[in-house]
């Protein structure tokens, strides 16, 4: 039996949440620190790379610790995609939760694939460290005062406040804050935009029926089919799929697949399944 | 069509570019104005920083905020610092040692939090002896022994006995501010309430310390 990608992603999210309570009780050996910057296991530092480079232009000084610790989420990012954003994430998994409370909608064709805002906010945020010395993201990010609050029961009253207000706006406009203003994103989106972990469409079946479950469940709001038609390419070039998978599962035709591996799905199965699929489909 | 079309890239690529350019520029030139100016005077702030923290304002730049000093603190001595004083310097970590005062440890060679520190916040001293929390203040008018009673609590509670806090003829305690490190522990043990110590997170010690880092980092 298949685990379903967002039982293991929600899965994921919940152990990190997890991880921030241990390093709040005694077993510290196991998990420190936050979404900023942490150490797993007593030695290997992770940090977060927008983080890492705001407060180093602040303080003027570059830490060995930290940027290993960026330089490892980094990797991990070229390699998975920004799976921060979905599988780590805890605000997101909010954010998530507040979307499910309005109806679903499809993202509009013309949905933006490359979004610029959140870009800016990051050059604002590393100039403001640069010119006021001072690493003003750092400290008050609602991913960092959330994770904060949770690993160490820190300024709660601030979490709330911003956590809120974030929360309220995503109610009123879904994605505005992973889409348009998350800095974090604006490294992890393009960085691991190409990852090789992709998830891939099948171009023999894919828009057969134009269902439209892959894009209505698409928690970054990517038009995926719409874009297919468009562009025909068989696997989903936007900085904000976060690999969640959503699509995947959503699929009822088995059209989506989220894998490194991009051998067409004629050569890994043989031509009957996708003519079997194409069977399939067009009975709709 | 295709000139526009490469015209109109062009232009849209070199504006983000030269703004970035220009922004860069006035970016460092203002910081170094800036730097010049404050001469990042160590405890300019109004809380007693853990062990290893430098001048306020390269401490307030540092510090990710990721609250790894106050997980390892082995006598959760490290509190992060309230709403209350100012949204900037929130959730970093403080001392409040009337509550619980720096142990050092209890003797360990490499203090904790310095050693948790992903970046130079909190950087490493040579000895405990060079740390520069903040300085204790006796306040004579309501000391015990100033006023006349025998008590060593204090002088008993320092870590650095007799450096730090000294017994005249009388008994009295006097604070020998170019020793004393500021960790809290007097503070902590004064008998009177509200305690006759005070501790300051800046003093001619802490400044002087301070002052002589800045020069070794250049």
């Amino acid at each position: 039996m298949r685990v379903p990608w967002t039982l293991a992603r929600r899965s994921s999210a919940l152990a990190f949440v997890c991880l921030l309570v241990l390093g709040r009780s005694g077993l510290m050996g196991i998990f420190q620190g936050t979404t900023a910057n942490s150490l797993l296991f007593g030695r290997l530092p992770l940090a977060d790379p927008a983080t890492a480079l705001e407060v180093s232009l602040a303080s003027d000084s570059w830490p060995k610790t930290l940027w290993l610790g960026a330089g490892l989420v980094a990797l991990a990012t070229l390699a998975l995609g920004p799976v921060f954003c979905g599988w780590v994430c805890p605000l997101s998994q909010l954010l998530e939760g507040v979307r499910s409370l309005r109806r679903r909608t499809p993202p509009s064709r013309q949905a933006s694939s490359n979004p610029v805002t959140r870009r800016a906010i990051l050059l604002c945020f590393l100039a403001i460290a640069l010119v006021g010395v001072l690493p003003l993201h750092a400290a008050l990010s609602p991913v960092h005062c959330l994770s904060r609050s949770i690993a160490a029961g820190l300024d709660i009253t601030i979490t709330i406040t911003i956590t809120g207000c974030v929360l309220v706006a995503e109610f009123i406009r879904p994605h505005l804050w992973c889409k348009h203003l998350c800095p974090m994103g604006a490294v992890y989106g393009p960085l691991g935009r190409r990852a090789p972990l992709r998830v891939h469409l099948d171009p023999q079946t894919a828009g057969r029926t134009l269902c439209g479950l892959c894009t209505t469940h698409c928690p970054a709001g990517i038009p995926v089919m719409e874009r297919f038609a468009q562009e025909r390419r068989p696997w989903i070039d936007d900085e904000l799929c976060t690999r969640c998978g959503a699509c995947v599962d959503a699929c009822p035709k088995g059209v989506l697949r989220l894998s490194f591996n991009s051998t067409p799905w004629r050569q890994r199965s043989g031509p009957s399944r996708a003519k079997e699929l194409v069977e399939g489909c067009s009975g709709h | 069509m295709t000139d526009g079309l490469n015209n109109a890239i062009t232009r849209r690529e070199i504006l983000p570019l030269a703004g970035l350019v220009a922004g860069l520029g006035l970016g460092s030139g203002l910081r170094w104005w800036r730097r010049g100016q404050s001469a990042l005077a160590p405890g300019q702030g109004v809380v007693l920083r853990p062990p290893g923290a430098r001048s306020e304002s390269a401490f307030l730049a540092a510090c990710t905020r990721c609250a790894q000093c106050i997980e390892v603190c082995p006598d959760n001595c490290l509190l992060p610092v309230d709403l209350g004083s100012g949204l900037l310097a929130a959730a970093t970590p403080h001392l409040i040692p009337r509550q619980t005062p720096c142990h050092l440890c209890r003797g360990e060679e490499q203090l904790l939090c310095i050693a948790a520190c992903p970046t130079d916040a909190l950087a490493p001293v040579a000895e405990h002896r060079a740390l520069t929390m903040g300085t204790a203040l006796i306040d004579q008018a309501t000391c015990l022994a100033h006023l006349g009673t025998i008590c060593r609590a204090c002088w008993h509670a320092c870590p650095l006995i007799d450096e730090a806090i000294v017994l005249d003829e009388r008994g009295r305690p006097t604070i020998v501010e170019e020793a004393c490190i500021g960790c809290g522990l007097c503070d902590h043990a004064c008998l009177v309430e509200p305690s006759a110590i005070t501790m300051l997170p800046f003093g001619r010690r802490t400044a002087e310390v301070g002052r002589a880092r800045e020069v070794e980092r250049g």
